[in-house]
């Protein structure tokens, strides 16, 4: 009988790159030393790294969530000394911000003895639900499919180091199944592009509806976070490729380090001719021009490496307006003379090279008051990364001239550009037309004019 | 450049003069009896107003500068010929199809364009249709009939437009013109065939890009859909810094009154046997200039003649005697009359006939998947052009114009035994359809019989009956329903048909319609006639509506579906009647 056969169940596997060995035997060591001495029961890591196509998770790094600075006082309370859940979440959160698309916070590697670990599962496995929330909101602004319902544990029951893993299923009340964890060399790959656009929202006129500068920049780029997502096509190296095939066809001949994309959005999405009266409060306009670095396994299938390219947009922008909206409540609103119109600019990226995967660029973010040795320090606190600062690249963006500030202040419909002569070779018209305003607005140029959604 | 001056396309506005052209040494080809029907096109409209009657005529000519070709010759009476009616011209055609020079007439006429050369004509050459005096003085011209070619590229692309309250006239302009700018961000994909057109260098083009499809095409049939995708990657290269500017965020609190216009435009773009990934890439923005450029005209014409912001629908058209397409933005909300004086307006630009329409929409070719349709598009179109083996006898004359094969069976309805003169009914219907008569869908049979009955000729129990139908109903339902005149031949035999072979022949040529003919308990659609006026041979085009099979080209004309009779086909023993529907002669 069919029935009586036994299906086999393929089974997800913790994959964890062979470098992570060293860290392990150094993590162990480390905790047994903070445990005698400082009395911390728990040692707890981030683990980063990817949900690989194939369902294995694959870990490249693990960056340690510190401990509160009361815990290393002197008769610090037993309390203090013990990582809850909103201090993880947070920290993981900050975390989440300086990762590139296709890399995400994949789960929680812990160091204690087996009563200790049993005891603060809970909380363990909350953080972790907290994290899946966070990634989603950050990374697909909740449009997209959820990144990952499954999340990992790895206990190492000091002083062994051997890991015992285990796969939370998030969606399913947080059951959890043991894996075997195994050490594997584990390759990422690069995937590059830019991508700019001004999104456009008129806001509707609503009484009595309370706003923030963050949830009103959620509702003005819906539109493009989900035309972006549903855009069928994303060319691979200028090819259309089949969604379900390998990214790299033949691994063992692969050559490329890098692989370069090209976004699109569909310009019929959400679209249906007419002509509609309408009235709006505010006008809130989104200018960006990035330079996008996602990672995915080697081992991804075309549709997981371009859902990272556009991941990879979504966070950094997100990450950006959360940084500068935390920043909002101590600094004052940069006020235009022109009455009624506000310009922010986001925080600039600085970033530098996971040493031991180049294929992952981490990302830092820093306000027009910092400099390259805050992000050094950053890497360096949050990651444990110590760069050097010629590593550290804040060279991708810089603030806006006191002219370009004003362009983009300008109405955009009262940009004079140049006189439109038709009557020439529109082609090398529309060549003019690109140098003139090159001149007149530097490089703003490139990206002011092409709007890619009203609402 | 004033605002009047980009965008009207009625108002006049007098031209500087101009410093003639420089001396051309190469050849170019002109089909010059299609630069006289143009000439004669303009003259068969009644003169408008006085100014017309007092100005001289002069004119614009766009072809392909590559291959030297002459593709069109528009003659306009002086008032018409402004830099914004040039514009909206070149805009509307094939983004191929560009400004080459100008026409001047008995040395009289407003020179327009900074094109490469000028024709020199005169009233007297236009009028006898002197190709030999042309060429005497036009030396560096060849007459040459140039053939259609290329394959159509085809994508719809959405776009949106906010105009501020009061300010609608400039916010359009200001927002076509940004997306001609950004029209380096669209690209052109086809997944099935692996085809991207989209921005990159001249030197990584890719050569004989699209060979496999564009050898022997067609562009009103041999048609390439692409997906329009609007890319937020750009070709960084160029870029003069290093360091890309921070986002922004911008909020501003106005309390904006605004107009949200949303266009889904029809891109269309020729592909050429040869062409490169670079040619095409080009042509492609060019078209969707085009485009914008065309929906700024019509959406400022608008809102200046008081009608507000409207929207427009593309329509692509192959005007008859034309070799390439037609591409128009035709407002969708205007009044029939405001519409019609638009056609008339569009027809004396670019000097097509007066007397028959050619810019209805229904005439538009339905080139995309979701194009407008207004006839069944699984029904097999002119069957007879695909006939290739004929050999004629004599003098053949067919009908004018499109038409769709109705017969037995289709629409789910059974009418096999008894449907057959519905089904010519519904034939000569589509010609009407598809020439720009009437936008009124084919009568199913219940409709038909329902206008029988409602002009008292059949009783109500007739409807929804399986009776037959003869000559004499068909002309009643013409006229009940498209208010047309019908002609009758009547006759006494089959030998008697062959008799009137002449007075056919006259139809087409003048009319055009396909003639219903009913005889011997049958109906047939005669759709031309081939006609020796030396030994009196004589066969008939006929298209049978007996038909059951499925729409199935090869077998409708290899197993005499669609198909030459001789005259032994028509019974000696039957009378037969005719019916010629007259299409009216004042409809534009």
């Amino acid at each position: 009988m069919a029935s009586a056969l036994a299906i086999p169940v393929t089974e997800l596997m913790i994959l964890f790159d062979v470098q992570l060995q060293e860290w392990v035997t150094k993590s162990a060591k480390n905790h047994e030393f903070v445990q005698s001495d400082k009395g911390i029961p728990a040692s707890a890591y981030f683990l980063l790294g990817s949900f690989c196509s194939d369902g294995d998770i694959h870990v490249a790094y693990a960056s340690k969530c510190p401990v509160h600075s009361s815990a290393l006082e002197e008769n610090a309370p037993e309390k203090a000394k013990m990582l809850d859940d909103d201090w993880m979440a947070d920290h993981a959160e900050r975390l989440l911000r300086m990762l590139p698309g296709g890399i995400h916070v994949v789960g929680v590697a812990w160091f204690s003895d087996k009563a200790t670990f049993q005891q603060r599962k809970p909380h363990i496995h909350k953080t972790l639900g907290r994290i899946q929330k966070m990634n989603n909101q950050i990374t697909t602004a909740n449009i997209d499919d959820s990144i990952s319902d499954q999340m990992i544990t790895v206990f190492f029951e000091t002083p062994s180091t051997t890991p015992v893993g285990a796969v939370i299923d998030l969606a399913n009340r947080g059951i959890e199944s043991v894996q075997k964890v195994q050490f594997q060399k584990l390759e990422w790959i690069s995937l590059v592009t830019n991508a700019s656009a001004r999104i456009v929202h008129n806001v509707p006129v609503e009484v009595g509806k309370p706003t923030d500068f963050y949830s009103d920049l959620m509702v003005a780029t819906k539109n493009f976070v989900t035309n972006l997502f549903q855009c069928e096509y994303t060319l691979l190296d200028g090819e259309i490729r089949d969604d379900k095939e390998p990214l790299i066809k033949d691994i063992k001949k692969n050559k490329k380090t890098t692989i370069e994309a090209t976004l699109f959005l569909n310009p019929l999405y959400n679209r249906e001719a007419g002509a509609t009266d309408d009235i709006a409060s505010n006008m809130h306009e989104v200018l960006f021009d990035i330079e996008v670095r996602a990672a995915v396994p080697i081992r991804s299938t075309v549709k997981d490496a371009i859902r990272a390219i556009k991941h990879h947009l979504v966070r950094n922008v997100f990450a950006r307006v959360e940084l500068h909206y935390e920043s909002m409540e101590v600094v004052e609103e940069e006020r235009s003379p022109k009455a009624g119109i506000t310009v922010h600019q986001l925080p600039r990226p600085a970033t530098t090279v996971l040493y031991t995967h180049p294929a992952i660029l981490i990302n830092d973010f820093l306000f027009e008051a910092d400099n390259v040795e805050d992000a050094q320090k950053n890497f360096d606190d949050m990651m444990d990364l110590q760069t050097s600062i010629e590593h550290v690249d804040e060279g991708w963006e810089r603030a806006l001239t006191p002219e370009e500030m004003e362009s983009v202040r300008t109405p955009i419909e009262d940009l004079h550009f140049v006189d439109y002569d038709g009557s020439n070779d529109s082609w090398c018209t529309t060549k003019t037309l690109l140098i003139t305003i090159a001149m007149i607005i530097g490089i703003l140029a490139s990206i002011i004019y092409f709007t890619v959604a009203h609402s | 450049m004033s605002g009047s001056q980009t965008v009207s396309v009625i108002g006049y506005t007098k031209m500087a003069p101009q410093s003639p052209p420089a001396t051309v040494n190469e050849l170019w080809f002109i089909d010059t009896q299609a630069m006289f029907q143009n000439y004669a096109n303009l003259r068969s409209f009644s003169k408008s107003n006085s100014t017309e009657t007092q100005t001289t005529i002069g004119g614009v000519v766009f072809g392909r500068k590559a291959r030297k070709q002459v593709i069109h010759v528009f003659f306009a009476y002086a008032e018409d010929l402004t830099e914004s009616n040039l514009q909206f011209l070149e805009s509307s055609l094939s983004s191929d199809i560009e400004l080459v020079g100008n026409v001047n007439i008995d040395g009289q006429s407003t020179l327009i364009g900074n094109g490469t050369f000028t024709l020199q004509l005169s009233s007297k050459m236009l009028e006898n249709k002197n190709t030999s005096e042309f060429l005497d003085q036009n030396v560096i011209f060849n007459n040459d009939h140039i053939s259609m070619e290329g394959a159509s590229c085809v994508s719809k692309v959405g776009f949106e437009w906010s105009l501020r309250a009061g300010r609608e006239q400039e916010d359009v302009k200001s927002a076509a013109e940004r997306l001609s700018m950004a029209s380096f961000r669209f690209s052109y994909l086809n997944a099935e065939h692996e085809l991207v057109i989209r921005e990159h260098k001249p030197e990584t083009a890719k050569q004989k890009y699209m060979d496999k499809f564009t050898k022997g095409a067609l562009p009103y049939k041999d048609v390439i859909e692409f997906t329009s995708m609007q890319s937020l990657t750009r070709d960084t290269s160029n870029d003069t810094e290093d360091q890309k500017l921070v986002p922004t965020v911008k909020v501003t609190k106005d309390n904006k009154h605004f107009t949200r216009l949303v266009t889904i435009g029809e891109v269309v773009f020729p592909a050429y046997f040869g062409d490169s990934s670079f040619d095409l890439y080009k042509r492609a923005r060019e078209a969707l200039n085009r485009r914008a450029n065309n929906t700024m005209m019509v959406t400022v014409n608008g809102i200046r003649s008081g009608r507000g912001v409207t929207t427009t629908t593309s329509a692509t058209y192959l005007p008859p005697g034309w070799i390439s397409l037609l591409h128009l933005q035709l407002p969708s909300k205007w009044t029939e009359n405001e519409q019609r004086n638009y056609r008339i307006r569009l027809h004396k630009l670019f000097n097509l006939p007066s007397s028959k329409p050619c810019l209805r929409l229904s005439q538009s070719l339905p080139l995309h998947s979701e194009s407008v349709r207004l006839t069944n598009k699984k029904l097999i179109r002119e069957p007879h052009l695909s006939i290739s083996n004929y050999q004629p006898v004599g003098v053949v004359t067919t009908v004018k114009g499109p038409y769709n094969y109705h017969h037995y069976m289709q629409d789910g309805i059974d009418d096999n035994g008894w449907g057959c003169a519905y089904r010519s009914f519904q034939t000569i219907w589509s010609w009407f359809i598809l020439n720009g008569y009437t936008d009124k869908p084919v009568p199913s049979h219940r409709d038909i019989q329902q206008a029988l009955v409602n002009i008292g000729d059949k009783e109500q129990k007739f409807v929804g009956s399986r009776q037959w139908i003869g000559s004499t109903e068909i002309s009643y339902v013409f006229n009940e329903l498209l208010k047309l005149e019908c002609r009758f031949i009547a006759t006494n035999s089959g030998a008697e048909v062959v008799e009137r072979a002449r007075e056919l022949a006259r139809h087409f040529e003048t009319s055009g319609t396909p003639v219903m003919i009913g005889g011997n308990m049958l109906a047939h659609t005669i759709l031309g006639v081939d006609f020796n006026e030396m030994t009196g041979e004589t066969k008939f085009l006929i298209l049978d509506p007996h038909y059951t099979g499925s729409e199935d080209i090869k077998t409708i004309t290899s197993k005499g579906w669609c198909a030459w009779k001789p005259a032994s086909f028509w019974s000696t023993d039957h009378f037969y009647n005719m019916v010629l529907a007259q299409p009216p002669t004042d409809t534009i």
